[in-house]
């Protein structure tokens, strides 16, 4: 039976989505796990996309739009094209970071996956917690909730400060969410379990 | 969500030299231009970096990429080639910004690569495409002869004939 597990890779624009994404992928991949990755950027000309390629990897490019909005069918239309035509073990999705994730949830219903089947990976960017506080607090109230699991990133060079603030604007939003605080680059195997979990 | 505030300049463009460039210069060559590109958004007062990504594909299948959120923060750079010597290079840029016109963030992106060109001695194939928006900005402009508005910027004032 095709049952994929979904994993979603949400976050704000920079914050390490897609090496967060390629260092899961490599790491499934070496485990024999058969994935499928998509990826929407806002730009007509995509560049996760190409860097994913060119390291080897199949990608279904979502392009021309953004996946919350004018794309939610062409995201449906992915997935129920890939569930027909693969055997998989994961889907990895990586949303532009300029989406609204609230607005996902619907296209991936239709797609045959409730909420409780996606695991939502909210990646924050701690180095950048002052300027999401002044003006990204909207996208902050909705994306934070919504997350199964919060993985403070960059935290190699993020200040102190930094650091205490991101887990202060996680707590204010949701106080139960699990936390990893992770650099991307120095990833540990236990780091990619915890955050790929499915309950 | 934010894909309306943060407007993103995607643009592709090859970048050539006459003489072999190593992978590391091909490294250096493309924190400059990021960097350069930096310099040129900070003229403008009100603008929030979203995210500044480049990706620059060298002709033995290896690749830079280049990638930046913040002006006060180092440019993240990552290498994966063959270390060849290379003459050219195919770079795509992404620049997703917000306080800024599409047509300011092209003529930013424009410097960048003139100075990196004029900096490096590199060669591009980039030639500068102003879109509707932009060609309405240019008819915004006083015309340099009549000083009028022209509607059309193809359309001559009678001091041009």
């Amino acid at each position: 039976m095709n049952d994929p597990k979904l994993i979603l890779f949400t976050g704000f624009l920079g914050s390490g989505k897609t090496s967060l994404l390629l260092e899961s992928a490599k790491y499934l991949a070496e485990k024999d796990k058969r994935c499928a990755i998509i990826v929407n950027e806002v730009g007509e000309i995509g560049i996760d996309n190409l860097q994913m390629k060119k390291m080897g990897y199949d990608v279904w490019e979502i392009f021309g739009g953004c996946i919350c909005c004018t794309l939610a069918m062409s995201l449906e239309e992915t997935i129920t094209q890939l569930m027909t035509d693969f055997q998989l073990d994961y889907i990895l999705i990586e949303p532009s970071g300029a989406a609204d994730p609230s607005a996902i949830y619907p296209p991936l219903e239709h797609s045959g996956f409730r909420k409780e089947k996606i695991r939502n990976v909210f990646i924050l960017d701690s180095t950048r917690v002052d300027m999401f506080e002044a003006v990204l607090e909207p996208y902050l109230a909705t994306s934070i909730p919504l997350a199964d699991v919060v993985v403070i990133n960059k935290i190699d060079v993020a200040s102190p400060g930094e650091l205490e603030k991101s887990d202060m604007i996680i707590g204010k939003y949701n106080q139960t969410v699990p936390l990893l605080k992770i650099n991307v680059n120095e990833l540990s195997e236990n780091q990619i379990n915890e955050m790929l979990k499915h309950d | 969500m934010y894909q309306n505030t943060f407007e993103t300049l995607a643009i592709e463009t090859t970048l050539s030299s006459r003489l072999p460039i190593p992978n590391e210069k091909w490294q250096e060559i493309g924190c400059f231009f990021i960097q350069s590109y930096l310099e040129q958004l900070s003229k403008t007062e009100k603008y929030v970096i979203g995210h500044i990504k480049g990706l620059i594909e060298l002709a033995d299948d290896g690749f830079i990429k280049l990638s930046c959120v913040s002006q006060d923060k180092p440019i993240n750079c990552e290498s994966h080639s063959t270390g060849g010597n290379i003459r050219e290079g195919r770079l795509t840029f992404n620049g997703i910004v917000s306080g800024i016109d599409k047509n300011k963030n092209l003529q930013f992106f424009h410097m960048a690569l003139a100075r990196t060109c004029s900096v490096f001695e590199l060669m591009t194939d980039y030639r500068e495409a102003l879109d509707d928006e932009s060609l309405s900005y240019q008819s915004d402009k006083p015309c340099p002869v009549c000083h009028g508005h022209h509607q059309d910027s193809n359309e001559s004032c009678d001091h041009h004939d």
